[in-house]
């Protein structure tokens, strides 16, 4: 029954931030206010490809806002947290604590 | 699995601190903060000195504009040498506004600064003054090295603060020769310190 309930929690759990490489994202982005594609690239550990491909999948889910801009005639993209993906990767956070927490005190 | 590229497993709390400390490995703030602190120091062999000396409230007035001036002029000059010499190798990446638990230890600080300012002019002798600022420097330290994400220099920079208060009372200092004397070994200190953290972090860019 405990189990069942388990599953359902894990279930529950937004998949688009459970991902590694997402989560990783979201990680570093909740640690600073806004970081641009260098910072990302270099904190994540992540390839171009790959780290592109996942702020656009976050960028339509809305979870992170994109400003391209110019510094000394350079491209500069940066990308901030919405209060939506905040909240979503605090809730992300309080899940997991509860099915961990829920597992220790079955085992 | 993602078709990513092999990365080191890190937990949630180690990428973190990777990203507290990323504000922190170019040693630009502690170039900062001792270009700020030898900027102030001047103030103290300059003609203005002579002005106020002797006053107990330009004395007062003198310490407030010391502190405003090393912490706000420190943190404008982070971003502007971050912005010139280091964003455009490592990332632009802008702290967040504030965070709860720094928050509360600022306030902790500013309380032990106006403490400091109201026991010195009430019931101190000079030397206890010195030594109760070398105690809130000391918090300093040890609130920039538990935000900073525990990077072991700054544990070892804190008791300096302590070291040089303890020295201005053994030799009976005056507060004003032994803010001096403070500014100056902690400018020097931060500068020495900031140039060979800066010195490693550009090594290992260019590796």
């Amino acid at each position: 029954m405990k189990n069942k309930k388990i599953i359902k929690d894990i279930m529950a759990l937004e998949k688009l931030i459970h991902e590694p490489s997402r989560l990783a994202i979201f990680t570093i982005l909740s640690g600073v206010k806004e970081a641009d594609f260098k910072f990302l690239l270099r904190m994540s550990e992540l390839t171009r490809g790959n780290l592109s491909v996942h702020l656009s999948k976050l960028e339509e889910a809305g979870y992170i806002s994109v400003n391209k801009r110019f510094i000394n005639k350079v491209p500069n993209t940066v990308y901030k947290l919405t209060k939506v993906g905040r909240k979503a990767f605090n809730n992300y956070l309080k899940n997991m604590e509860t099915i961990i927490n829920r597992k220790k005190t079955e085992s | 699995m993602d078709n990513a590229k092999e990365r080191k497993e890190e937990n949630i709390e180690d990428l973190k601190k990777k990203v507290h400390q990323s504000w922190y490995e170019d040693g630009l703030f502690e170039i900062s903060f001792g270009i700020c602190y030898l900027i102030v120091g001047l103030m103290f062999v300059s003609p203005i000195m002579r002005f106020l000396h002797g006053s107990r409230i330009s004395i007062v007035f003198l310490r407030l504009i010391v502190v405003l001036a090393i912490v706000g002029g420190s943190f404008l000059l982070i971003r502007k040498l971050k912005e010139k010499v280091v964003w455009n190798r490592t990332g632009y990446s802008a702290r967040r506004d504030y965070n709860p638990k720094m928050v509360l230890i600022l306030a902790f600080v500013t309380f032990l600064f106006f403490g400091f300012y109201i026991l010195d002019l009430s019931f101190l002798s000079s030397g206890i003054s010195t030594l109760l600022l070398g105690l809130i420097m000391f918090f300093v330290f040890i609130t920039q090295y538990v935000q900073a994400g525990k990077p072991i220099r700054f544990l070892i920079l804190s008791p300096i603060p302590l070291l040089v208060a303890g020295i201005n009372y053994i030799l009976g200092l005056t507060p004003d020769d032994g803010l001096f004397l403070m500014i100056y070994i902690l400018g020097c200190t931060f500068l020495i310190s900031g140039v060979i953290v800066y010195m490693n972090f550009r090594r290992k860019l260019t590796e």
